[in-house]
């Protein structure tokens, strides 16, 4: 278990090697002159060159390429044109509301999602079925900005039973950091939870075709053990895959769903940043987008060894 | 009194009857051989004694056990027979067991749910029952996965959780088919000496008639879902009276005489959906006459012994 853990961990290095490349090439990559995109057109020249000066665009690439992971090792991302603050502590400081948000969507999509696939897997072909496999492709196919949109009417405006957007510090109020997350993370789960429902359903149906699903029955086992231990800690395998990919969905997804709710997020920060051509903050958000992902998915890797012994034992 | 007794079974599957008029006993203690081809109905009868049947499977007749009719008990009735009096064990031992269960988990579970036992005492207890299926180390078996035992292993370690609660009837399905040769003899003699030490009584279904007359009292030979014969199993393999029965034998091979082609029965057991209307075996018979076709034989007692299926049974035999 623990040199399969290593052996992820460190293919995961490669990869954040290689999007911390790519967000230090962004400067690079763009059409034009940095500077003259960040300042405007109104920009004069001396103001473009104490741009250039502070983006440290002046130095040659190479010396350019090691001031930005030596940087980068201090955990110094910069500073950021606009706010006027370091992008390391923009981020910090909106990052617990993108991942309550990302985190809580995920865990209704997955918990909702498997408990209709299991529920449809047990009862295919029948009511229960389509009506749970009708409520996933509804989830699955609604634009969740518009869904947050009439979650907003529905249930603050017209029975005012949530607030309408706004973020509380679970640290703070865990209550009120409930009443302000159930929304948006409903809102944002809902396209996902469809996703799991069907995965679930299908590794379900294989699953409950098994020969260990009998024996489990021939065993006297009642029926809820035999598809709740039996067979659904078979079905996850593949589900918890899903997961990670899920992951990176909810994360994007949540820039729409701040913007909605009007959560303070990295989000909007991004967004902000790319309208305004704020490249250092450009380049921490794209690095700390890519770093989650990369974590999600080992966690997923760790989470797939647990459920199944046979990758612990390293055969496969 | 018998502890097991099957009368007039029938299973259907929609408008197809895969099974019907199959009738046996078997008494406390005693192991009775259930031989056929594959698609005779074997295991369709096995399924339908634990209430297992695939969906879509409808069984009609009567299945007595210990005074109680199986197929009009309640599911949940049901729940609390099998794996506690009544246990079973498949034929691929390599897909039966759970793949993310330790195999002491997956014997422990039975004990906790029919017993009552507590966590620890369970799994005591599951390395004591590993022990009685001979395996070597069971204290470090127990808490292993499927995967890292042999085909011959978990095969006992499906035994291992079928005795764990010392159950009255053990049906036995195609126990040794998936094994190595040498391993089946192992098994064989597992199940023999489990037998005689538990006293519990066994329903062996196979396809191989060495199986058969290695350790049953009695046997039922099945064909196309019914009984062809049934009775002792010496009387059987002394004097068939069915020729369905008498072709199985002279296909076996046997060490001594001249080696020559085995006299295979020419043919295939037909699909449920073309059962023929007279006696099933008649197509592929011998002996058939035109009177086999009109109506299907019944099982009557014979002279020498058995109970046959056959209207030319005295002049077979």
């Amino acid at each position: 278990m623990l040199r399969y853990a290593a052996g992820r961990l460190v293919s995961a290095l490669p990869v954040l090697l290689i999007v911390s490349l790519l967000s230090f090439g962004i400067v690079w990559i763009v059409p034009g002159d940095v500077a003259v995109e960040m300042a405007g057109p109104t920009a004069t020249a001396e103001e473009l060159a104490r741009l250039r000066e502070r983006l440290g665009l002046t130095k040659p690439w190479h010396e350019q390429l090691i001031g930005w992971y030596g940087a980068l090792l201090q955990g110094d991302l910069g500073e950021s044109i606009l706010l006027r603050q370091g992008v390391g502590a923009a981020i910090v400081e909106r990052l617990p509301v993108t991942l309550s948000l990302t985190f809580t969507a995920l865990l209704i999509a997955f918990v909702c999602g498997t408990a209709l696939g299991v529920l449809a897997a047990v009862r295919a072909g029948k009511a229960a079925d389509r009506a749970a496999m009708g409520t996933a492709l509804i989830g699955f196919s609604l634009p969740d900005f518009w869904l947050g949109l009439v979650f907003v009417y529905l249930f603050a405006v017209v029975l005012g039973w949530l607030p309408t957007g706004g973020y509380v510090p679970f640290t703070q109020d865990p209550l009120g950091w409930a009443q302000a997350m159930i929304l948006p993370a409903g809102t944002l789960a809902l396209s996902q939870m469809g996703l799991f429902a069907r995965m679930t359903r299908a590794a379900m149906l294989e699953v409950l075709r098994q020969d260990y699903v009998r024996t489990a029955r021939a065993k006297g086992m009642p029926g809820w053990i035999v598809v709740g231990k039996h067979a659904l800690r078979n079905a996850l395998i593949p589900v918890v895959t899903v997961a990670g990919i899920a992951c990176g969905v909810l994360l994007g997804g949540a820039v729409v769903i701040e913007s909605v709710f009007s959560l303070p997020g990295v989000g909007r920060l991004i967004v902000g940043a790319i309208q305004r051509r704020d490249y250092p903050v450009i380049q921490g958000g794209l690095l700390l987008t890519a770093t989650i992902f990369v974590l999600v998915n080992l966690a997923v890797d760790l989470l797939y060894a647990a459920l199944d012994p046979r990758i612990r034992h390293g055969r496969r | 009194m018998s502890l097991l007794s099957v009368q007039d079974l029938a299973v259907s599957f929609g408008p197809t009857r895969v099974l019907e008029g199959v009738s046996f006993d078997i008494a406390e203690g005693e192991v009775l051989g259930v031989v056929g081809e594959s698609g005779s109905g074997k295991s369709m009868t096995a399924l339908a004694i634990m209430g297992l049947l695939p969906i879509g499977g409808r069984a009609a007749g009567r299945i007595t056990f210990q005074d109680r009719d199986l197929l009009t008990l309640p599911e949940r009735a049901m729940q609390r027979l099998r794996g506690d009096s009544v246990a079973m064990i498949f034929q691929e031992p390599m897909s039966s067991l759970n793949p993310v269960l330790t195999i002491g988990e997956q014997i422990a579970e039975v004990l906790r749910r029919h017993r009552g036992m507590r966590r620890r005492d369970a799994h005591a207890e599951a390395v004591s029952l590993l022990k009685l299926v001979e395996i070597a180390a069971a204290e470090r078996r127990v808490d292993e996965y499927p995967h890292q035992l042999s085909g011959g292993m978990r095969q006992r370690a499906m035994i291992a959780i079928a005795l764990a609660c010392r159950p009255k009837l053990l049906i036995a399905d195609e126990p040794t088919t998936a094994l190595d040769a040498t391993v089946q003899a192992g098994i064989l003699d597992l199940l023999r000496g489990l037998r005689r030490e538990l006293g519990m009584a066994v329903l062996l279904i196979t396809h191989d008639l060495g199986v058969v007359s290695d350790i049953c009292e009695r046997v039922v030979v099945m064909y196309a879902g019914r009984v062809a014969e049934a009775g002792p199993a010496g009387r059987i393999f002394e004097q068939p009276a069915h020729p369905y029965t008498r072709a199985l034998l002279a296909a076996i091979p046997r060490l001594e005489g001249p080696i020559g082609d085995l006299p295979a029965i020419p043919g295939v057991v037909p699909s449920p959906a073309d059962f023929p209307k007279g006696c099933r075996f008649a197509p592929r018979c011998a002996h058939a006459r035109p009177a086999c076709e009109v109506a299907p034989p019944v099982l009557r007692a014979l002279p020498s012994g058995t109970e046959a299926a056959c209207i030319r049974a005295e002049e077979v035999s």
